[in-house]
């Protein structure tokens, strides 16, 4: 028994290093110079594998559905390499130096996540790549002191869609205003920013409460946080599961603050696990009008191209816009291997539109950030019983 | 914080009730399995996978994922752990080769289910149940009287009964025990198949409290293994309480200290409990034999 | 490893000088050319360099960490949160007091070695999987805390543009010289320099340790504590260092992991960075010498290999694009499949091949003295006598040992006999110090022994063999006799680091006790073969020869006929005569009455825990409570009134 085991654990060990060492063979970097200048090679970059799969597939896919529109459009078409983060910041940080020197891509999309992006930022700010950061929110991947600065946002950053919070929240000039937030990296950004916000504002955090990702049960926090006599709070966690656990202690203890704001992380699978009446008095507020043709629009076209809905529609949006903010950039350009031009016309882009949404001059020189702060362009949505996104209002009202 | 005792309770219930796994497996073949989450994990997705067959009742849709998973315990043990069971205590391979399998078992939930949580969709409880001086969800007393009555049962099958009495003399000695025709290997099948079918329940019940998703493993693994610790690694009662111990005392350390500095603190106090007691709360001390 | 050159003929002498340096050379050269290729400035190397440095920063880690695993026997996945705190660390030294970049580094070993103290001394009494639950709690802690404590960055990184105005670190400067990271085409990569330096450094300094008197004690340790504690070792002053020694290192490989990155994300040394860094060991070969390097290289470099991608495109368009194994599972399943194949590990199981196709050849030159056992007795007080009276042991109500009393005078054997469950080894096990017991008194040549712990006894000279043989099964003839001597016990990690000439010499006299010890019980012949080559009899003989080295005053020996086949036993006689005329004190425990009526000066039969009758050996032997003690209940009419 244990010899014919170690005969065949002895084969499967040769057969995997025969095939990986077979496999490795038709695996070259193409890359590089291709004679057509319209004709981009773009470096993919996301977690492939590893906990946060669907921020790879929502990237990739993304793009995907860009393409025709690019081509129809511009004239341009991407060749693409890809590279698997792992969700871990070392291994990006290898996977970025293969893409920019040896595959010498013309532009680089992702890392999807912030722990990758802030590990790779300074080497791509450095050797000087357009850089595409179309999901990461977190503000200090882009260096706001860079300059020339390659990267350009297609998200909203956390800091300004906490000012937008913020300034619905403390839409009562006296709210007591409370957070939950997760001890994860996005938790935490949120929490620091929103204290911030506040501190710049004149304002005060009543009270602030840790959630754990994956935790069973957060009544404990649910209780403080109603004990502090907060009435309009934000919860900033990861995953619907995460805002679903509060909202299910919310409901138990009878805690209804008046104002109930999540995240846009709420998409994820919050209607799921939740009932109806915990999120009555839910929203989130979001630069996108989610319900809005531009945007909608494209989460129809992804279901009716990959049978699915997305995981995340807002990543889809965003990588979407960001290929289309670089292909405009190359055709400007005329060139897309020359990666100053194409960053120049990336900065100086007249007007961008994404499927029917147009911004006019989105960036400047100390600008690379799509989305802005002010809160009349942002949106409050929420869910409908049955748990469909109705748009509630604009933030600014 | 009555609730909050409560509540850590009956979340200690699910922590015991695979602590129990760690012991059972550890007290009749000195090895336990690292991957007991993605078991734990296994059982949830094939869960899912019943929840659409609506003429099964819930209970038969858990008990079939139980079935399932105590096959796939068993296999496990006999195939990729069962080779390395020596009486040498400082032999870890059957530790690496669980861990390893809990990444194989992970890579492939994340690839196939996907990464997001998604609604077991069925043996949901909704609302909260009042004791009179607590309350508790619904849904968590499900999982701590299920919970509870199986390791009651766990416990009594292993220290009452024959069967108990054959695995606990393969753990004393297994070339003895094989002299009076007691099979080790089959003895730890057993101890495995009822582990994983434990753990399958358990995680199941919980994932409907929580969502499915691949990375329940985590979660799981440190605060079960830790109970285990605590009680002992070798008694099942120890485990049961170890459990419930360690369950009561993360949720009152979090809401006395905040979330981050209870699981903290929780984890430093096991540390605490075996630079005291090396063999746990409540297991004897052995004596060295030369 | 252990070489003393015969000079044969001049040729092979030279081999045999030369024969210590290939490896040193072998390292340097591919540090060399390692240094040459990634600090050349072209972009196109960038991501090999990384690579490069990474397996280097974590090779430094996985070679303290075999020190553990593969030596001592204890598995800690806490390696990975002692490389993060030694990380951190460095990094604060450099952007806090822009420190000089050796005090970085020596800082960056002594904070996690510090944390290595604690975390030894709270597990000194654990084993097993306590031992592996402490330590996943402490890179679960650990790494919380860096990811939630706000003076590190949190998730924000390590340094961060909000905090520290850039997201990388300064460049350190180490004699003048900017060390640059691997990040930038057209800059020199100066920083992989210290770190591929480190690394290799790192091999020399495990390889040398693990062959000195301190490095055998840890591989003692792995296989029984309580060996190494009658070699005389404090167990628990060792583990401490070797777990606080292992914790510096992986510190070091933290500040090299810096020095390549430039920057940390705590997401970098969650918990999977310490299951990968084991992994790595066992799947290198734990316990040699290149299976960390092997098993580094090979995990770091599957990481981001183009044809595990390839690989896993492959799975997608022939098997399915849902039910498929990425990277990470491949690794696992790659470890899996090594366990099953080749348990010792890739570097381990081709160096049981290349043993099996070429035997190794004598590692010791042979004995060319005199009297072998005149040479080992030589210097040593001239045996000591040894007095024990009235001492008791009990086990929860049973008493084991009931007032006994017996002395061993210098220079004779003494040999105890009697039924099973007499308490005959108990008695040893006291003397030891084994057990602590109760009351009585007990002294080795005037020095009261009561209180003392073992290996405090054995440093006054009691030697002992035990009921069952204990040897390290993978260590030679040799390493396991050496391990007697009294380098064992007495030598320091520090004075392994830095061998001293007066600790060389030392060790050279120490081979030649050996020689000795294996001449004398006859095993010249088997000095390369390792433990567990030998039959039962030879192991027996090989822990006679072990306590010979230690050079005792008393040898105490339990059993050492058991199954030992007559000439053995007529052989093993010869040999505690010779020693007993060398003016040893011999105390033995032995059932077999021909090798006791032979040798034995004084007999001690104890029947029940207690002395029944002590005399000579005939006068003993021929005593009818002892003949029917031994032959059963039949006998006792006459006499079964006196130990009731």
């Amino acid at each position: 028994m244990n010899r014919t085991l170690r005969s065949v654990a002895a084969g499967a060990v040769a057969l995997t290093l025969l095939l990986t060492a077979a496999c490795g063979s038709d695996d070259g970097g193409s890359g590089g110079d291709s004679g057509d200048p319209l004709r981009a090679t773009i470096g993919l970059i996301g977690p492939k594998s590893g906990a946060a799969q669907f921020y790879w597939t929502e990237l990739e896919r993304g793009i995907e559905l860009a393409e025709p529109e690019i081509k129809e459009r511009f004239g341009v078409t991407f060749e693409k390499v890809e590279g698997d983060d792992q969700g871990s910041p070392d291994v990006a940080s290898r996977v970025i130096q293969t893409m920019l020197n040896q595959d010498n891509v013309d532009a680089v999309f992702g890392p999807s996540q912030s722990g990758p992006s802030l590990q790779v930022a300074e080497t791509i700010q450095r050797t000087g790549r357009p850089w595409l950061v179309s999901i990461a929110a977190a503000d200090e991947i882009l260096d706001p002191n860079a300059s020339p600065n390659w990267g350009f946002r297609t998200n909203n950053n956390n800091s300004d869609a906490i000012a937008v919070s913020g300034s619905y929240l403390w839409a009562e000039p006296d709210a007591k205003v409370g957070i939950f937030y997760g001890a994860d990296a996005y938790g935490q950004s949120n929490r620091d920013m929103l204290a911030a916000y506040a501190d710049d504002n004149g304002k005060t955090v009543v009270h602030e409460e840790v959630i754990q990702p994956g935790a069973t049960d957060v009544s404990s926090q649910v209780r403080k946080m109603k004990d502090a006599g907060v009435d309009s709070i934000l919860v900033a966690v990861t995953t619907g599961a995460d805002t679903a656990a509060v909202s299910k202690a919310m409901d138990q203890l009878g805690f209804a603050p008046d104002r109930f704001l999540v995240t846009a992380t709420v998409l994820a699978g919050y209607t799921d696990l939740a009932q109806p009446r915990e999120w009555e008095n839910l929203a989130f507020i979001e630069p996108r009008d989610l319900a809005g043709d531009s945007f909608a629009g494209i989460a129809q076209r992804y279901e009716e191209e990959y049978g699915e809905k997305p995981t995340s529609a807002v990543a889809v949006y965003t990588t979407y816009t960001s290929a289309i903010l670089y292909a405009q950039a190359v055709a400007a350009a005329k060139d897309a291997h020359d990666w100053k031009a194409v960053r120049q016309a990336m900065e100086d882009t007249p007007s961008l539109d994404v499927n029917g949404r147009v911004w006019e001059q989105p960036f400047g020189a100390d600008d690379h950030d799509l989305y802005e702060d002010d809160p009349s362009s942002w949106y409050v949505i929420g869910f409908d019983p049955e748990g469909n996104l109705r748009t509630i209002g604009s933030a600014g009202s | 914080m009555l609730d909050q005792i409560l509540v850590g309770a009956a979340i200690g219930c699910l922590y015991a009730l695979i602590a129990q796994g760690f012991a059972l497996t550890f007290r009749t073949t000195h090895t336990m399995n690292f991957a007991t989450g993605e078991i734990g994990a296994i059982g949830a997705f094939v869960a899912v996978g019943l929840a659409g067959v609506g003429w099964l009742p819930a209970p038969a849709k858990l008990a079939v994922g139980a079935v399932i998973v105590a096959l796939i315990g068993a296999v496990v043990f006999a195939v990729l752990i069962r080779p390395f069971v020596t009486n040498d205590g400082h032999d870890a391979r059957w530790l690496l080769v669980t861990v390893a399998l809990s990444l194989v078992a992970v890579d492939l939930l994340r690839n196939s289910q996907g990464t997001q949580h998604r609604p077991l969709g069925f043996a949901r409880l909704d609302g909260v149940l009042s004791l009179g001086f607590a309350r508790i969800p619904r849904q968590l007393a499900l999982l701590a009287v299920v919970c509870l009555a199986l390791g009651i049962a766990i416990a009594l099958l292993v220290t009452r009964t024959g069967l108990g009495v054959r695995m606990r003399a393969v753990a004393e000695d297994a070339e003895t025990a094989g002299l009076v025709g007691i099979d080790a290997r089959r003895m730890g099948m057993l101890s495995y198949a009822i582990g994983s079918a434990a753990v399958a329940v358990g995680a199941t019940l919980w994932t409907g409290y929580v969502g499915v998703f691949p990375d329940i493993g985590p979660l799981l693994l440190v605060p079960a293994f830790a109970g285990a610790v605590i009680g002992g690694l070798i008694s099942v009662w120890g485990a049961l309480a170890g459990g419930v111990l360690y369950g009561v005392a993360e949720q009152l350390f979090a809401h006395w200290f905040g979330a981050t500095a209870g699981g903290v603190i929780g984890l430093v106090a096991v540390v605490g409990v075996l630079v005291l007691r090396p063999e746990g709360l409540f297991a004897r001390r052995v004596e060295v034999k030369v | 490893m252990a070489t003393v050159s015969a000079a044969p003929s001049t040729a092979s002498a030279v081999l045999d000088r030369l024969r210590p340096w290939a490896f040193p050379v072998v390292v340097a050269l591919v540090a060399l050319a390692a240094i040459v290729y990634t600090t050349d400035g072209s972009g196109i190397r960038l991501s090999n360099s990384q690579q490069i440095g990474q397996i280097c920063a974590f090779l430094v880690a996985t070679v303290g960490l075999n020190l553990l695993v593969g030596r001592t026997g204890m598995h800690s996945f806490a390696q990975g949160a002692f490389l993060a705190i030694g990380a951190y660390t460095f990094v604060w030294t450099q952007l806090t007091w822009d420190a000089p970049f050796l005090l970085g580094l020596l800082l960056a070993a002594l904070v996690p070695a510090l944390a290595g103290v604690l975390i030894a001394v709270a597990t000194t009494r654990m084993r097993g999987p306590q031992l592996a639950m402490v330590t996943l709690i402490t890179a679960v802690v650990v790494y919380k805390v860096l990811a939630e404590w706000k003076p590190f960055g949190q998730f924000g990184g390590y340094p961060n543009t909000a905090a520290h105005g850039s997201s990388l670190i300064e460049p350190p400067s180490l004699f003048g010289w900017e060390l640059q990271p691997p990040l930038f085409g057209g800059t020199p990569a100066t920083a992989l320099v210290p770190v591929i330096v480190i690394a290799a450094l790192t091999l020399l300094l495990y390889r040398r340790v693990v062959g000195t008197g301190w490095g055998l004690s840890l591989s003692v340790i792995k296989q029984s504590e309580l060996l190494a504690a009658h070699l005389g070792v404090n167990v628990y002053l060792r583990k401490i260092a070797v777990v606080s020694f292992a914790a510096g290192l992986a510190g070091i490989g933290g500040a090299c992991y810096a020095l390549v990155f430039a920057h940390l994300q705590p997401e970098s040394f969650a918990l999977m960075l310490g299951v990968n860094l084991i992994v790595m060991v066992i799947l290198g070969g734990a316990g040699t010498v290149l299976g960390p390097v092997v098993g580094t290289a090979v995990i770091v470099y599957l990481q981001t290999a183009p044809s595990v991608a390839a690989f896993v495109r492959w799975e997608n368009d022939t098997i399915s694009d849902r039910w498929y194994l990425s990277a990470q599972g491949l690794i696992a399943f790659l470890m899996i499949a090594v366990l099953f194949a080749m348990p010792a590990g890739i570097v381990g199981s081709a160096r049981r091949l290349v043993r099996r196709l070429w035997p190794r050849r004598a590692a010791i030159a042979p004995w060319r003295g005199g009297d072998p056992a005149a040479h080992l007795l030589a210097g040593s007080a001239g045996g000591t006598e040894l007095v024990v009276a009235d001492v008791g042991l009990a086990f929860g109500g049973v008493r084991a040992v009931d007032g006994v009393s017996l002395a061993v005078a210098s220079g004779s054997i003494v040999a105890i006999i009697g039924p099973n469950g007499a308490g005959k080894s108990s008695v040893v096990n006291l003397i030891s110090g084994v057990y602590a017991g109760q009351g009585g008194s007990m002294h080795l040549g005037g020095t009261p022994l009561r209180g003392l712990p073992a290996y405090r006894r054995a440093r006054l000279g009691i030697a002992r063999t035990f009921q069952t043989p204990i040897l390290s099964p993978e260590l030679t003839v040799v390493d396991n006799v050496l391990v007697g001597s009294d380098q064992t016990a007495s030598m320091s990690c520090a004075g392994a680091v830095g061998a001293t000439r007066a600790a060389r010499r030392a060790r050279e006299r120490h081979l030649s006790d050996v020689a000795a010890a294996l001449e004398l019980v006859g095993l010249a012949e088997e000095a390369g073969r390792t433990a567990d080559e030998l039959s039962y009899g030879q192991q027996r003989l090989v822990e006679i020869a072990r306590a010979l080295v230690s050079r005792p005053c008393l040898l105490v020996l339990d059993e050492p006929a058991a199954g030992l086949n007559p000439t053995e036993i007529a052989a093993l006689a010869v040999i505690l005569e010779r020693l007993r005329d060398q003016g040893l004190s011999i105390l033995l425990v032995e059932h077999h009455m021909d090798l006791v009526r032979r040798i034995a000066d004084h007999v001690v039969c104890m029947i029940d825990g207690r002395v029944a009758t002590a005399a000579d050996a005939d006068a003993v032997l021929s005593d009818p409570l002892v003949v029917s003690a031994y032959l059963g209940q039949g006998h006792v009419a006459a006499t079964g009134g006196r130990h009731a």
